[in-house]
């Protein structure tokens, strides 16, 4: 017999092990420092971006496209692996408690990031619309019922095989999400007249189809595995990705991208022995998907932010942290584990190696600080 | 005159407590390829690594004409080209990327870097994976790739590993001709192998190592003499040779 409750406990054991050895290096990394000094900037900041929304702008339903997004936007881990194909499918049919269970641990962890993206936006709902009364119970409970609804349903559609009609279903459940969000959050006035809410009918109708063909997916199809197991392995990859900022995570596949239209840069250094190492380096960056995206994330996020901010010492210390968070990134550059086994591959010894890197490095911190200083002239008030 | 590659009395393996190879001597001279046969465990690929310079012999020395890898390590890496039995590439590097990069810092210049790169191309019919990244490459499309980069770089010893597993026939060939081509140049090849038909008929010289220790070394002339097996195959005298324990 097999103790699916057990089987269960022992994957969060090892699922919670890993989070909270990773979690320490996360927390001593700097990190946290930044988080905390970016959430003073912005709530210094935030009041008068608040006031500068013009008043034709619908934050209600901005709001409530947003909210729905992050509603709908449900991912299943499952915490599968690969052996299970082998091993769990013969089980199959007592696997419906233990999927329970992690759709209770997805909603949990999901209602986290919705509660906090419902806290963002807050000041801004606050200031343009206004919260009273019972308001502010539905301004909470509203979202987060209609997650768990949205957790139940989008595992139930995932049994399909075909992914075009799970899109069409997906695209169902976003519009019910959307129309009860926006009709809260306008206090009643989305798709009304007189304070009749007539969108509610069509609403009525297409949830009462969706349920219904839910229904019918229960009883003819069974447990997708393969897409289960493909989207389990892509949530832990990108767990792991972002533990790897940190440390490196040894069992990181590593997941590469061409990025043709950034090859120019390789080519500008001349070819040649003395530069093979450089060479080496810069493209070895140029493909990474987690270095260079965090990189080009931090540059882009770092001009955005020079040109909201008004006044010159907002602007200087964003350079500086967004400059000391990029170096903090680009130090693990070279070092990794996986390029350990490829230094006879080509006959570049230790010394030029670490030299290539230091200098793909300083060259990378010099581009970012120039754009920077270039964004923050170009908006200067001369 | 000094040998391509001489290995004198060399013990060794991973950890100093438990030697792997015992007490190995061989040489390579020019132009000749030279077989290094024995069952899985024999101690091939230990060898191979000690002569790269990516173990340190406890006993016994290894020069590349003439030079130890402590004399000057730089140079000694540069004087040979190694084909592992298993692919090592870099996942964010095209094909030609990696040939570039093997010019580069092999010191080839650009012009001999194309004049080399396109024929192996086309010998070895990559050229529609040029610009394509290995991880989509498969078994034998790697392996294309790490002969195609030792190729290149024409050194004066080639240090090659299991080559033909995983390879397809016209591949095989191809590979098998272009080494013949080398010697006929100059160069001396070690090749590590399972393979004793193709040995028997592509290579000069056996070494068969055996339990970390050479068991016997010579032509296959010198081999079926020193059995007593004349007229027999390669396939034979090693047979022949390992079953006697």
């Amino acid at each position: 017999m097999m103790d699916v409750d057990a089987l269960f406990r022992e994957r969060m054991q090892r699922f919670s092990a890993e989070l909270i050895r990773y979690g320490q290096y996360m927390a001593n990394g700097g990190v946290l420092m930044v988080a905390v000094f970016l959430c003073g900037l912005l709530a210094y900041y935030y009041p008068s971006l608040v006031q500068a929304i013009p008043s034709w702008v619908p934050v209600p339903y901005l709001l409530a496209l947003v909210y729905a997004f992050f509603v709908t936007k449900t991912l299943h881990r499952t915490f599968l692996l690969e052996a299970d194909l082998i091993f769990l499918t013969p089980a199959e049919t007592k696997m419906d408690r233990y999927f329970q269970k992690t759709q209770v641990y997805n909603f949990v962890v999901q209602s986290i990031g919705l509660f906090l993206i419902l806290l963002l936006f807050l000041p801004v709902y606050q200031g343009k619309v206004g919260m009273t009364g019972a308001q502010g119970w539905l301004y909470w409970g509203v979202p987060l019922i209609l997650k768990g609804w949205n957790v139940y349903s989008s595992w139930i559609i995932l049994r399909l095989p075909d992914k075009k009609r799970q899109t069409r279903y997906t695209l169902a459940r976003f519009i019910l999400t959307y129309y009860v969000l926006a009709w809260m959050l306008s206090q009643g006035s989305f798709l009304a007249y007189q304070h009749v809410p007539y969108g509610a009918v069509v609403w009525m109708v297409l949830l009462v189809w969706l349920m219904i063909r839910i229904q019918s997916i229960v009883k003819r199809h069974r447990y997708q595995w393969y897409s289960l197991l493909e989207m389990e392995n892509r949530l832990r990859l990108r767990f792991y990705q972002i533990a790897n900022q940190f440390r490196d995570v040894p069992s990181l596949q590593l997941r590469v991208k061409p990025r043709r239209w950034l090859l120019w840069t390789a080519q500008l250094i001349p070819y040649g022995k003395a530069n093979a190492a450089r060479t080496l380096y810069l493209k070895l960056f140029l493909r990474s998907d987690d270095l260079a995206g965090i990189y080009l994330r931090l540059v882009v996020i770092s001009s955005l932010l020079i040109l909201i901010l008004p006044g010159a010492l907002g602007k200087l210390a964003v350079i500086a942290v967004f400059l000391l968070m990029s170096a903090s990134q680009l130090k693990g550059m070279g070092g990794q584990a996986r390029h350990r086994s490829q230094t006879f591959l080509l006959p570049i010894n230790e010394e030029q190696r670490k030299a290539a890197a230091v200098w793909v490095r300083r060259v990378l911190l010099l581009v970012q600080g120039a754009v920077n200083l270039l964004i923050g002239l170009a908006v200067w008030k001369w | 005159m000094s040998a391509l590659l001489e290995v004198k009395g060399v013990t060794g393996g991973y950890s100093a407590s438990h030697a792997v190879i015992e007490d190995v001597s061989f040489r390579i001279q020019k132009n000749e390829i030279v077989a290094l046969i024995g069952l899985n465990g024999a101690g091939k690929s230990t060898t191979i690594k000690h002569i790269l310079g990516l173990l340190e012999p406890q006993k016994g020395e290894i020069s590349i004409a003439g030079r130890t890898f402590f004399d000057d390590p730089d140079s000694y890496r540069h004087a040979y080209a190694y084909i592992p039995e298993s692919p090592i590439y870099y996942e964010e590097l095209t094909l030609w990327e990696h040939l570039e990069l093997a010019a580069m810092s092999h010191g080839l210049s650009k012009e001999e870097w194309e004049e080399r790169s396109l024929p192996l191309l086309k010998e070895f019919r990559m050229e529609a994976a040029k610009d394509r990244f290995p991880q989509q490459f498969s078994k034998g499309m790697r392996q294309k790739l790490m002969i195609m980069m030792a190729l290149m770089v024409q050194p004066s010893l080639y240090i090659v590993d299991e080559p033909i597993l995983g390879l397809d026939p016209l591949g095989i060939r191809t590979l098998l001709t272009w080494l013949a081509r080398c010697k006929e140049q100059g160069a001396g090849i070690l090749m590590s192998t399972h393979i004793l038909a193709t040995a028997e008929k592509y290579c000069d010289r056996f070494i068969i190592l055996h339990k970390g220790r050479i068991k016997a070394q010579g032509t296959l002339d010198e081999l079926r003499q020193s059995t007593g097996m004349t007229g027999h195959s390669l396939d034979d005298i090693y047979l022949h040779l390992v079953e006697e324990e």
